[in-house]
């Protein structure tokens, strides 16, 4: 993994859309992109110059998966809203004990009544679930394949 | 539990008896009656289902409250490590742990007791500098980043993509964000740090070993088992923790840790390590019962200082084999 520390303008950027779509005002964590749109978050330290000679032994990845960002619309990865859940303010969607277990499942979520569209973050009481997609009526389930529960 | 008891009958069916050699080995170090007990333990029993809960992600007791809503039977066996858990769930089946809303979003890693002891040795804190050489596929690795409160800095490295994507799972699983993944040979990297001025203040190498202690669970242990492979093991675990001491920081702390029991992957290299490395020893309690390593064996001895590890045996601690030794670079 080419190690491409999010710096400055890029930097500010993508913290205005995560301000802008969940409320996020800022990650005290150093931003990398990693490929065309994942954005990863390292919770470490590790100064610049070690950081460098690190990069340039070939590093797999650093710190967790964040978010997707694809052409300025944030979505928030199935881990990162648990451990951003004290930063996050807007579009977060409530769901039952019910509907939570069909999520976690893989199924869609139908709603009980109209929703705003675009990603949301799923959270059933104490538990954030990843993001998905509303489509208004519907949540589209974004839950990885190897998270989900098997019957 | 029905289930249960036929699925442990059907392992103890299909168990393979230990080879000869194996068998004299643990009665020297067992003496007669404990290696019967030690392969009683191999062909029949079974330790309690454990977790470890995550304290990244959640606090023991909330996730004791939630696991005993769903029905379970949980217990914390020491007071002043609440992360620990033994468990009875509501539907016994091999995999009941692992497919629960609780485990999918982190808050617990299913952990044999034994082997949550090498980062209770090493102790890690926040802010520290951790090498971890041979992470995957990564509970070591996650007790290690909960412990460092997701800070500092941890590299987590394992030889295979194939175990690097299980590690690299659980890192994300369990929210690990303070950790970069390498994909090297041990002995490579290690090579590599030098050459970069790299140093960690503690180590870990949990080494690659012929897992006598966990031949309860793999049976494929009793016949892959030979003193061969047990030389070839040695040499491997000789050079990787050689490395590891050599990218620890004057002072720095290191475990080297094995399940298996077999006096050459475990005690011999911390020998070597002794006196070969400039390492020393270092005594540590451990909330397991467990045994001193040896100071002798076939005829070779070895440093005193050896006596400072720890042997767990299965058939003592109900838990997995494990030998663990905490080190410090005095060079």
């Amino acid at each position: 993994m080419k190690l491409e520390v999010l710096k400055g303008k890029e930097r500010k950027r993508f913290m205005e859309r995560l301000s802008s779509q969940y409320g996020i005002e800022e990650i005290p964590f150093l931003l990398s992109r990693s490929g065309d749109e994942r954005i990863r978050m390292f919770s470490g330290s590790l100064p610049a110059g070690e950081m460098e000679r690190i990069s340039r032994m070939g590093i797999e990845s650093m710190g967790l998966y964040l978010a997707k960002d694809q052409g300025g619309v944030i979505r928030l990865s199935f881990d990162a809203p648990l451990l951003l859940r004290g930063l996050m303010t807007k579009n977060i969607a409530e769901v039952s004990a019910r509907q939570a277990a069909e999520w976690m499942k893989g199924n869609d979520i139908v709603l009980d009544g109209p929703a705003p569209k675009g990603y949301v973050v799923v959270k059933s009481g104490n538990d954030m679930l990843g993001c998905g997609k509303s489509l208004g009526a519907v949540i589209k389930n974004y839950v990885p394949m190897e998270r989900r529960i098997k019957e | 539990m029905q289930a249960m008891h036929a699925a442990a009958n059907k392992t103890q069916a299909k168990m393979p008896q230990p080879k000869p050699a194996f068998v004299k080995r643990m009665e020297a170090l067992l003496g007669v009656e404990g290696a019967k007990e030690f392969f009683g333990y191999v062909a029949g029993q079974r330790p309690p289902a454990s977790l470890r809960c995550n304290t990244i992600k959640m606090g023991p007791a909330a996730l004791k409250q939630r696991l005993e809503e769903k029905g379970w039977q949980v217990s914390q066996p020491l007071a002043d490590r609440p992360e620990m858990m033994l468990v009875e769930v509501d539907k016994p089946s091999p995999h009941a742990l692992g497919n629960t809303v609780e485990h999918m979003l982190g808050y617990y890693y299913v952990q044999g007791l034994s082997s949550m002891m090498p980062v209770i040795a090493m102790d890690a804190r926040p802010g520290e500098r951790l090498l971890d050489l041979c992470a995957a596929p990564g509970s070591k690795a996650t007790q290690a980043a909960a412990a460092m409160g997701n800070n500092g800095f941890m590299l987590a490295n394992d030889i295979s993509i194939h175990r690097i994507k299980a590690l690299s799972a659980n890192l994300e699983r369990c929210g690990v964000a303070n950790a970069v993944v390498m994909i090297r040979h041990g002995q490579e990297l290690c090579r590599l740090l030098a050459e970069a001025g790299i140093t960690f203040n503690k180590a870990l190498v949990d080494a690659p070993c012929s897992g006598e202690g966990i031949a309860f669970k793999f049976p494929a242990v009793l016949e892959t088992w030979g003193m061969e492979r047990i030389r070839k093991l040695s040499g491997l675990q000789k050079q990787l923790a050689a490395g590891a001491a050599k990218a620890l920081a004057h002072g720095g702390e290191m475990v080297y840790s094995t399940c298996t029991l077999a006096p050459e992957e475990d005690e011999a290299v911390v020998d070597f390590l002794v006196s070969r490395c400039g390492m020393e020893a270092v005594k540590t309690r451990l909330p397991l019962e467990s045994r001193p390593g040896i100071t002798s064996w076939e005829g070779a001895g070895f440093s005193e200082e050896v006596a400072k590890a720890h042997r767990i045996y299965p058939h003592e601690s109900n838990s997995e084999g494990f030998f663990i030794c905490k080190l410090r670079n005095a060079a």
